[in-house]
C-alpha cells in the first residue's frame, strides 16, 4: 500500500513537472507571435527605425570626435584582431613543387632537370613595420639540389620607405632590382622554368647580394618613372652556397622603370637595366649586362587578363690584356659577347584558367670554329602552358617545351632537339604580400 | 674678416639654394589633395571638400574593388596625397597596403592624420561567427566591407572624411562642417524618400551573386542572404547552384542581384532554372552604370531596379 502511495506521489510530481514545461512551451507561442507582429509593425514604423539609427550614428560620431580612427574611444564589439594573430607582421610559407622530364635525359643540357617530381623551393617569410621609420623583410628558402635540401637566406633587408624627395633606401641582402623577373620569386613567376637568357646570365634563381639599393620616384604627371641605383658586395653572382670571393670593387647596377596607363584598363611598364660586375678577383675582368624589359597588361578584375612580357639581355665580358710571350707586347683579349631574349604571352580566359606561350632565344657571339671564324650557335625554345589558378594562393601548371640547341663550335652534338614536360604546383600559406605591377 | 664675410655669404647662398630646391620641389599649395580608393568615397569627399581640395579616385565604378592591379601611377598620386581614404575591413587588402607602403608618403600611413578609414564608427554586419580559414574562400575577417550601400553608413563615411579634412586643413573646418551638414540632410531626405517607395516591398526575398547587398537590404528591409557564390571569390559549382535553384523555387525567390563587374553567367544559369526569375545588374558604386553619377542617383537606381524586378516577377 505504502509503495503504491509512493508511486502515485512520484507520478503526480512528474505530471506536475510536465504540465509546467508544457505550460511554459505554450506561453512561448504567443511570445513568438508577438515578435512577428513586432517585426511587421517595425516594418511599418521605418521612420522610427531611421530616427533611432541616425541618433545612434550621431552618438558614435560624437564619441569618436577628434579620433584618428585607429583606436575606438567608445566601447566597440571585440573584433578578431589580425595583429594579435600573427604578432604584428605578415608571415607566409610558399611551397613550389616542380616535376621536370626531359626525353633526352641524361644527355639533356639542363642540370635542373632530373626527371622527377621535387620540391624546388619551400620558402618562408616575414615582413612588417619595424617601427615608424623602418620596414623589414626576411625570406628564407630550402631548395632541393641532388636530393639534398639547402637552406639559405634569400632576402633579409631593412627599408627606409619615407626618405625626403620621394626616395627610399633598402639595405641588406636582396633580390636586386634589375630587369623584370629578378625581383620575382620563382613560385610567383608566370611560367615554371626560368627563361634561357636569364638562366645563362643570372642563374635559374634570381641574382641576390648584400648591399644597398636607392630608389627615387619622379613626380611626372603623364608617365610614372622610377630610378633604382644599387651597389652590393659583388662577391658572388647568381645561385651560390658560398660567400664568394672578395672583389676589388662592388657590383653596381641601375634600373630605370616607366609606367603608362591608357585606354580601358591597359597598362605598360618598361625599363632599362645595367649591371657592372667583376667575376674574378682581377679588376680588369669585367662583366657588363645591359637589359630592357617590358610588360603590357589588360585585365577585367580577376576574370580576364592579357599579358605580354619580354626581356632582352646583352652581356659583354672583358678580360685582362695578355702579354705576348715572344714580343712582350700587351694584347687586348677578345671580349665574350652573348645575348638573348624571351617573349611571353598569357591569356587568362576564365577566373580559374589561363594559357600561355613563350619563345626563348640565346646566342653566344664569341664562339668560334677551329679556323677562328665565328661559329653559328643558338638555343631556341618554344613552350606552351596551361595554368589552373585555384585561388590567389594556389596554382597548378603544366608546360610542354621544345628546345633546339645548335652549336657548331663543338665537334659532336652540333644540333640537339629536346622535348621537356614540366608540372608545377604552388601553394601559399599565410599572408602573402601583394605583387608589384 | 674677409674670410668670415665670404663664409657668411656662402652659407646664405646655400640656405637660399636649399630653400629654392625644397619649395620648388614641394609647391606651396593651399588645396588639400585627397586620394580615394573607391568612387563612392570620391563622390562623398567631393561633396564635403567642395573646392578646397583636389579629390582623386583610384578605380572606376565598374571595377571590382577586391581585385585591382597595383598600378605604379597610383604611387605618384599617393605620393602627393595629404589624405588617403579607404573602405577598410580588408576590402582593398590586395592592393592599397602595397601602394601605401611604396608611396614614400608618411602622411597617409595608418595612424597618421592623413589616413582615413571610412569604416570607422560604422555598424558592421556579417562579422564572422566561426574561426575561418581559406577553404571558406575570400572571407573578410573584420566583417562585410560593402557597407557604403547603406545611406546611413554614407553619413558616417562623410563624417570620417570630414574629420580627416579638418585634421589636415583645420582652417577650413567650418566650410567642411557646413558641407557635411548639407550632405547629411540630402542623404536623410533621399533615404526617407526611398524607404517610403520601398514600403510595399518590405520583406521581399532576393538572391545575390556575391554577399554584397546585406547593408542595402538591412536598411531597406528586404532579404538578400541567399548567395549564388558557394564561397566568396570562388566560382560556384553546378551542384551548389542546383541547391540554390531548389531553394529559390521553394521560397519563391525570383530576383538575382549582381554587381557590374561579376561574371553574369552563373546568375544566368540559376535564373534559367528558376521559372520567371530575372537577373538584375545593380551599379553598386558611383559610376557603376552610365546613369549612376552621384551617390544618391546610384541608390535610387538600385532600389528602382529592385522594385521593377519585383513588379515584373509578381
Amino acid at each position: 500500500m505504502g509503495s503504491f502511495l509512493l508511486l502515485a506521489l512520484f507520478s503526480f510530481i512528474l505530471l506536475a513537472q510536465s504540465t509546467k514545461w508544457e505550460e511554459e512551451l505554450e506561453t512561448e507561442k504567443p511570445k513568438t507571435n508577438g515578435s512577428t507582429t513586432t517585426v511587421s509593425s517595425n516594418n511599418k514604423s521605418w521612420e522610427d527605425d531611421l530616427e533611432k539609427d541616425l541618433l545612434e550614428q550621431e552618438k558614435r560620431s560624437k564619441g569618436s570626435e577628434g579620433s584618428r580612427g585607429t583606436t575606438s574611444p567608445v566601447q566597440s564589439n571585440n573584433q578578431i584582431n589580425r595583429s594579435a594573430q600573427n604578432l604584428m607582421m605578415d608571415a607566409s610559407v610558399a611551397i613550389d613543387i616542380v616535376g621536370a622530364w626531359d626525353r633526352n635525359k641524361p644527355r639533356g643540357t639542363s642540370d635542373r632537370i632530373n626527371n622527377k617530381l621535387d620540391i624546388r623551393t619551400a620558402e618562408f617569410g616575414f615582413s612588417g613595420a619595424v617601427d615608424q621609420w623602418l620596414r623589414g623583410n626576411f625570406l628564407a628558402a630550402a631548395h632541393g639540389e641532388d636530393g639534398k635540401y639547402f637552406y639559405e637566406v634569400h632576402e633579409a633587408w631593412v627599408q627606409f620607405p619615407f626618405l625626403p624627395l620621394n626616395t627610399s633606401l633598402k639595405v641588406g641582402q636582396m633580390f636586386i632590382d634589375v630587369g623584370r623577373l629578378n625581383k620575382i620569386h620563382s613560385h610567383d613567376r608566370a611560367f615554371t622554368m626560368t627563361p634561357i637568357v636569364h638562366e645563362k646570365f643570372i642563374g635559374w634563381e634570381s641574382a641576390m647580394d648584400t648591399g644597398a639599393e636607392f630608389s627615387i620616384l619622379f613626380p611626372w604627371k603623364y608617365i610614372t618613372q622610377e630610378l633604382v641605383l644599387g651597389a652590393t658586395n659583388g662577391k658572388k653572382w647568381g645561385h651560390a652556397h658560398t660567400e664568394g670571393e672578395a672583389k676589388n670593387n662592388p657590383m653596381g647596377y641601375f634600373h630605370l622603370k616607366h609606367f603608362y596607363y591608357f585606354g580601358n584598363n591597359w597598362g605598360t611598364q618598361f625599363g632599362f637595366s645595367g649591371i657592372r660586375f667583376e667575376p674574378t678577383t682581377n679588376r680588369r675582368n669585367q662583366r657588363y649586362l645591359y637589359g630592357a624589359d617590358a610588360i603590357l597588361r589588360w585585365n577585367q578584375s580577376n576574370l580576364k587578363e592579357i599579358m605580354l612580357l619580354t626581356e632582352f639581355w646583352y652581356q659583354q665580358e672583358i678580360f685582362p690584356e695578355t702579354i705576348n710571350a715572344t714580343t712582350f707586347i700587351s694584347q687586348k683579349s677578345p671580349s665574350k659577347d652573348q645575348w638573348g631574349y624571351y617573349l611571353f604571352a598569357d591569356y587568362k580566359f576564365h577566373q580559374l584558367w589561363s594559357c600561355g606561350f613563350r619563345y626563348d632565344y640565346f646566342t653566344d657571339k664569341s664562339l668560334t670554329m677551329k679556323d677562328g671564324s665565328p661559329a653559328k650557335n643558338a638555343i631556341e625554345a618554344q613552350s606552351l602552358q596551361m595554368t589552373f589558378h585555384s585561388s590567389e594562393f594556389g596554382k597548378i601548371r603544366g608546360s610542354l617545351e621544345r628546345r633546339y640547341i645548335q652549336d657548331f663550335s663543338k665537334e659532336d652534338f652540333q644540333e640537339v632537339r629536346e622535348y621537356r614536360i614540366y608540372f608545377q604546383t604552388v601553394a601559399i600559406l599565410g599572408s602573402h604580400p601583394a605583387h608589384s605591377y | 674678416m674677409g674670410n668670415l664675410k665670404r663664409l657668411h655669404l656662402t652659407s646664405r647662398a646655400l640656405i637660399y639654394l636649399i630653400g629654392f630646391v625644397v619649395f620648388g620641389y614641394f609647391p606651396l599649395s593651399a588645396k588639400v589633395s585627397l586620394v580615394a580608393s573607391l568612387t563612392d568615397i570620391r563622390y562623398i569627399a567631393e561633396q564635403i571638400a567642395g573646392d578646397r581640395a583636389d579629390v582623386y579616385g583610384m578605380i572606376r565604378g565598374t571595377d571590382d574593388p577586391h581585385f585591382v592591379m597595383t598600378r605604379p601611377d597610383f604611387l605618384v598620386k599617393l605620393n602627393e596625397a595629404d589624405i588617403l581614404c579607404v573602405i577598410g575591413l580588408d576590402l582593398e587588402v590586395g592592393w592599397v597596403p602595397y601602394l601605401q607602403q611604396q608611396s614614400r608618403n608618411v602622411k597617409i600611413q595608418k595612424g597618421q592624420p592623413g589616413y582615413c578609414d571610412t569604416s570607422f564608427g560604422v555598424k558592421i554586419l556579417g562579422e564572422p561567427t566561426v574561426m575561418m580559414d581559406r577553404s571558406m574562400g575570400d572571407m573578410h575577417i573584420y566583417g562585410n566591407p560593402h557597407y557604403w550601400n547603406d545611406p546611413i553608413n554614407a553619413i558616417q563615411m562623410a563624417q570620417n572624411i570630414k574629420n580627416a579634412l579638418v585634421r589636415v586643413d583645420a582652417l577650413n573646418a567650418e566650410y567642411f562642417e557646413n558641407n557635411f551638414t548639407q550632405f547629411k540632410k540630402k542623404i536623410i531626405h533621399v533615404t526617407k524618400e526611398e524607404l517610403k517607395k520601398m514600403e510595399p516591398y518590405f520583406g521581399l526575398k532576393v538572391a545575390v551573386f556575391h554577399d554584397q547587398f546585406i547593408y542595402l537590404a538591412s536598411r531597406f528591409k528586404f532579404n538578400a542572404n541567399l548567395t549564388i557564390e558557394e564561397r566568396p571569390g570562388v566560382p560556384p559549382s553546378i551542384r551548389y547552384m542546383d541547391q540554390v535553384v531548389s531553394y529559390m523555387i521553394a521560397e519563391k525567390i525570383k530576383i538575382i542581384l549582381i554587381g557590374p563587374y561579376h561574371n553574369p553567367k552563373y546568375a544566368e544559369y540559376v535564373s534559367s532554372k528558376v521559372p520567371g526569375s530575372v537577373v538584375v545588374v545593380l551599379p553598386v558604386s558611383v559610376g557603376g552604370s552610365a546613369e549612376a553619377n552621384t551617390y544618391e542617383d546610384t541608390l535610387r537606381l538600385m532600389l528602382q531596379r529592385i522594385r521593377d524586378a519585383a513588379d515584373k516577377t509578381k
